[in-house]
């Protein structure tokens, strides 16, 4: 049964490797058998089954949407960026919430923040 | 539609024998072109997918090339693929089409024709 699962995540993520890496086949192949190599012989091997598939799930989402690959235009020093409809892109609006999260969950990170953002 | 243009067209060239039987000849004719056209609408030729799929699983590098592909050919059965390589075959082959096959779908794909079968009646592939 769950391995049914696995093979639904797996095809999940090898789509979301195509979404990240398009056009880099390098990239592409190697984080394919990257991936079937995790499946395989699973980085964490603590975790419960159901775990590790949410955690390759996660590994797709972070592909899809906060993943950007950026190539060197001529000899200069930019950057074209393949920003996709996929990428997740902030505006200043959910940058402010996600301040006063953190700063309301217990003062941000290792519990220096508190009253950082007043 | 058609049909109906000829029989108000047909009285009409009646009295002219020779027009009327040359009419009668096209009729024929449309009638028996009508289920080509519909064939020729699907978005691509049966035996140009079953050619396709069968480049794509001799181009994957799991594969023995020298094996014989056939649409009887069976993903595990026949070329030896595991569950995993056979869901990167799969993925392999919605790339070459432009499509994507749902989940309980690809699950139940086991072999080369199922696959094309799949491919057929799915109107965006190309």
């Amino acid at each position: 049964m769950s391995s049914e699962r696995v093979l639904v995540a797996f095809r999940h993520g090898l789509r979301a490797t195509r979404v990240a890496f398009a056009g880099d086949t390098r990239m592409l192949l190697a984080a394919r058998a990257q991936m079937r190599q995790g499946i395989i012989n699973p980085p964490n091997p603590d975790l419960s089954i159901d775990d590790q598939i949410k955690h390759l799930e996660e590994v797709s989402r972070f592909l899809r949407q906060n993943l950007v690959q950026g190539k060197k235009v001529d000899s200069g020093e930019k950057y074209h960026l393949n920003i996709h409809k996929e990428t997740e892109l902030g505006d200043n609006e959910s940058l402010k919430k996600t301040k006063k999260t953190l700063a309301s969950q217990g003062g941000g990170c290792c519990g220096g923040g508190e009253g950082l953002y007043k | 539609m058609l049909r109906s243009i000829f029989r108000t067209v047909t009285p009409v060239v009646s009295t002219f024998r020779t027009a009327s039987s040359s009419l009668a000849g096209r009729r024929i004719c449309t009638r028996f072109v009508t289920p080509v056209r519909l064939y020729s609408s699907e978005s691509v030729d049966k035996n140009e997918i079953t050619t396709r799929v069968i480049d794509v699983i001799k181009a994957f590098d799991k594969t023995a090339a020298s094996k014989e592909v056939s649409p009887q050919t069976a993903f595990h059965k026949d070329l030896g693929l595991d569950s995993l390589d056979t869901v990167e075959l799969l993925v392999a082959i919605e790339e070459e089409f432009d499509i994507e096959i749902p989940d309980k779908v690809a699950d139940e794909l086991k072999s080369v024709g199922e696959t094309v079968e799949y491919i057929a009646s799915n109107p965006e592939a190309h």
